[in-house]
């Protein structure tokens, strides 16, 4: 594979296929600019990759890699790049196979040789099953990412699994006149969405329903109110509180719907933008307002990869970037590729945060430690989540408030489970992953071990061991570098900062759309245009095909907007599933 | 899913064209869905997938995405989307030049990693030895060919010519009959695997159009 690419002359050159860089790809090929997309790995994703359980593990059980950038020659004319590896891997471990295992493996045709021999057997012929994310993200039903998954038309190549709940763990709540016990419980609640899940709810008392109920529907228009007015400086806990709300419902707000990491750092304003975003995204698609791509979050990188590819983008894995060259007038030129090869960009060149290091101290990094979990047992519920019996799974975002585990949780971790229903596990099997931020001065020792407790207590507190059902887990470290990336300022160097840790796309789309602004200058392009109709290569026959597809693009998204004008379709949905359900019997 | 009207049935299928550079799969598929064949080579830009409805018996009507592969394919690295959902595949390659042969054995092994049948199966794959309008540079005798499928695991092969429209027809007829003992199979076996939970498509009145008419696997 190591052979030089034909042609060498491109209007940009994007390295890493984080998503990010994806968008990019398929919004400058869909103008017609000539891309060459290079990502150093052997898969699509970068840092948003979705990986089975065999490239989870190879990526868990390798060790750390840089460059080291003596080995470079200094060039004249060329600044050279250090790699350097977003990820640490903290701790991993996994189920041992059984001697009753041990006869049958050789027999095992699916057998393959990069998971380790001694490994549970049922595990690794499901390897191919699994679909484990690098990163946790969500898209939001009426987000940035989904509106132009709809308008560009890209969406068709996805399919999605709507979050089934959203859940908060929060101590038991003492009733009025109550002695209150010496030690609080906590437990996992579901955070009631719809009026009709706010009256159904049994946890939150009946004054605090209503204050709820008079809060998500005041906050479409919250600016104007004298009461936001007055404390939209402030921080956004004392805004929630002057409205009156307990503090379970100030949890449920700032942890599960403004979705921030602790309840000081925000004040009123950006609270309620968060918020205001939440709730525009309800119901649209479902009770909740994420939606989650089917076989993890690398499927929405992959399908502008597949609109950049289509439109003429040429793809090379498993190369990365040496040098970036540039003329006198501090202009890239172009880079040398990680097989020598010089190629030029006219336009400009993208480059991932991972190739910048010579700047970064990681010490001195934010970062977020995550633990991954493959479990037999899931910690919550389908069941009791979906409401049916022999549910097939569910899918579920849970938070934690700081302090919920002792002072030192100084952040909200968040709680993801997903399994078959979201194509991310086989039958049986529940993946789950818990991520908490982790300030720079803090040290990953503590980070583990307090993930660790969290996820044995959790299992505990539904009488199961930690041991006896998870079959694999790992904890790794991923940086989020921003800031000065210690290149020289070239015009024309773009260069992607990391995931900012946040469970929605808002922050990467928008980064995305800048660079395309910048090197669009003046050309007044839309980003990201309507895909024509697949079979539309042929407009002049009015074949059979067409006939039979029926639909033209604009009665689709007369049919689109339908869809969205349907405001609750929670009950619609149910009866849908339960009419599929069975026609399956 | 399959929709009845006057008992009439409609299957959904995807298929895969991969194949070297210029071993004719755009040809072959611009061939087979519009009956058109032209001399003039350019590669492919802008076109995600054909469609051919094929009325396969009174009762059963088929209609077959055939999924080009785009700009990347010197390189072979096509996304996860371009293989999901794919329930068979033609691997193509030009008789007249060998290197195109000796690439089949990527091609197919690339399927075979990327995506499967529920029940964990390769998807069908059929061989065609294209633009056998030329004098072959491959030996492409039966015997030859026959033991050649047997080893690496394809249902079968065809000469074809997307100049000549020879057995372009009989091939994709041969493939829908594996898909369509497949999905029967399938079907019998795991009703489950079809379709797990109700996942939501942005363009909901698209349904009809998504390929993997239930008989898909993932990865």
């Amino acid at each position: 594979m190591a052979e030089h690419l034909p042609n060498d002359q491109y209007d940009v050159i994007i390295s890493s296929t984080g998503l990010v860089q994806s968008l990019l790809a398929g919004a400058l090929c869909r103008v017609e600019k000539k891309v060459l997309h290079l990502d150093m790995n052997d898969r699509y994703g970068g840092q948003q990759s979705t990986l089975n359980l065999e490239e989870f593990h190879q990526f868990i059980s390798r060790g750390q890699h840089s460059t080291d950038q003596s080995n470079h020659e200094k060039k004249e004319g060329a600044t050279s790049l250090t790699y350097q590896d977003a990820y640490k891997i903290l701790h991993f471990d996994y189920k041992k196979k059984t001697t009753t295992q041990e006869d049958t493996s050789e027999q095992n045709t699916f057998r393959r040789s990069d998971l380790p021999n001694d490994m549970d057997e049922a595990l690794v012929s499901q390897s191919r099953r699994f679909a484990i994310d690098l990163t946790s993200q969500l898209l939001f039903s009426n987000g940035e990412i989904v509106q132009l998954l709809i308008s560009s038309a890209v969406g068709r190549y996805l399919e999605f699994k709507c979050i089934d709940a959203i859940m908060v763990y929060v101590p038991e709540q003492i009733k009025k006149g109550q002695k209150p016990p010496e030690t609080l419980n906590y437990r996992f609640e579901k955070v009631p969405l719809t009026k009709g899940d706010i009256m159904k709810n049994t946890f939150v008392s009946l004054p605090e329903k209503s204050y709820l109920v008079k809060f998500i529907t005041s906050c479409m228009d919250y600016e104007s109110q004298p009461e936001f007015q007055k404390y939209q400086n402030e921080p956004f806990i004392e805004y929630l509180r002057a409205k009156n709300l307990s503090p379970l419902l100030c949890s449920f707000i700032i942890y599960a719907i403004a979705m921030l990491q602790d309840e000081k750092s925000v004040n009123a304003r950006d609270g309620m933008s968060r918020v205001k975003l939440f709730i525009s995204s309800l119901g649209r698609y479902g009770s909740t307002p994420f939606l989650y791509p089917l076989f993890g979050s690398a499927e929405l990188n992959q399908a502008f990869c597949r609109v950049a590819a289509v439109y003429g983008a040429t793809y090379v894995l498993r190369r990365g970037v040496e040098n970036v060259v540039h003329d006198v007038n501090e202009n890239v030129t172009g880079i040398e590729c990680t097989q020598g090869q010089l190629l030029k960009c006219s336009s400009g060149f993208v480059l991932d945060r991972d190739y910048c290091a010579s700047n970064v101290v990681v010490s001195e990094c934010n970062s977020i430690v995550r633990q991954v979990l493959i479990s037999d047992s899931a910690l919550f519920d389908p069941n009791q989540i979906t409401g049916k019996e022999n549910s097939l799974g569910c899918a579920v975002v849970a938070y934690i408030p700081p302090g919920s585990f002792g002072n030192d949780q100084k952040y909200c971790v968040t709680v993801m489970q997903v399994d078959q229903t979201s194509s991310c596990a086989p039958k049986g099997k529940f993946l789950i992953s818990l991520q908490i931020k982790r300030d720079q001065g803090d040290s990953d020792e503590q980070v583990l071990s307090l993930l660790k407790t969290i996820s044995t207590r959790l299992f505990e507190s539904k009488n199961i061991v930690f041991d006896d059902v998870v079959a694999y887990q790992a904890v790794y470290r991923q940086l989020i570098r921003s800031g000065n990336c210690g290149l020289p300022a070239f015009e024309n160097l773009f260069v992607c900062d990391d995931a900012d840790g946040s469970l929605d796309y808002g922050y990467l789309v928008s980064r995305a759309k800048n660079v395309f602004e910048k090197l669009t200058k003046g050309q007044d392009f839309e980003f990201l245009p309507k895909m024509p109709n697949p079979d539309g290569e042929d407009d002049q026959r009015v074949d059979e095909t067409s006939r039979l597809l029926g639909l033209g693009l604009e009665e689709q998204s007369a049919k689109l907007d339908q869809e969205e004008v349907v405001e609750s379709k929670d009950e619609t949905n149910e009866q849908i599933t339960e009419e599929q359900e069975t026609k399956q019997d | 899913m399959s929709s009845t009207s006057n008992q009439q049935v409609e299957y959904l299928y995807k298929i895969l064209v991969v194949g070297d550079i210029g071993t004719g799969k755009t040809s072959i598929i611009k061939r087979y869905v519009h009956n058109i064949f032209s001399n003039s080579y350019k590669s492919t830009i802008g076109v995600d997938f054909a469609l051919k409805v094929l009325t396969y018996d009174n009762n059963t009507i088929i209609r077959l995405q055939l999924w080009d592969i785009a700009g990347q394919e010197r390189f072979g690295n096509m996304t996860r989307v371009y293989y999901k959902e794919a329930v068979g595949a033609f691997v193509v390659f030009d008789v007249t030049r060998p290197p195109t042969f000796d690439a089949v054995q990527k091609w197919k092994t690339d399927i075979e990693h990327k995506v499967f049948l529920p029940d964990e199966r390769p998807i069908p794959c059929v061989l065609l030895a294209n633009k056998s309008d030329m004098s072959p540079a491959v030996d492409i005798k039966n015997e030859t060919m026959n033991n050649y499928c047997a080893e690496n695991g394809f249902v079968g092969w065809f000469e074809t010519s997307a100049k000549e429209n020879k057995n372009i027809e009989e091939a994709a007829r041969f493939l829908v009959d594996k898909i369509l003992e497949n999905y029967i199979e399938v079907k019998q076996e795991d009703p489950e695997a079809l379709k797990i939970g109700n996942p939501v498509t942005l363009e909901k009145n698209g349904d009809s159009r998504n390929a993997g008419a239930g008989c898909c696997g993932g990865r």
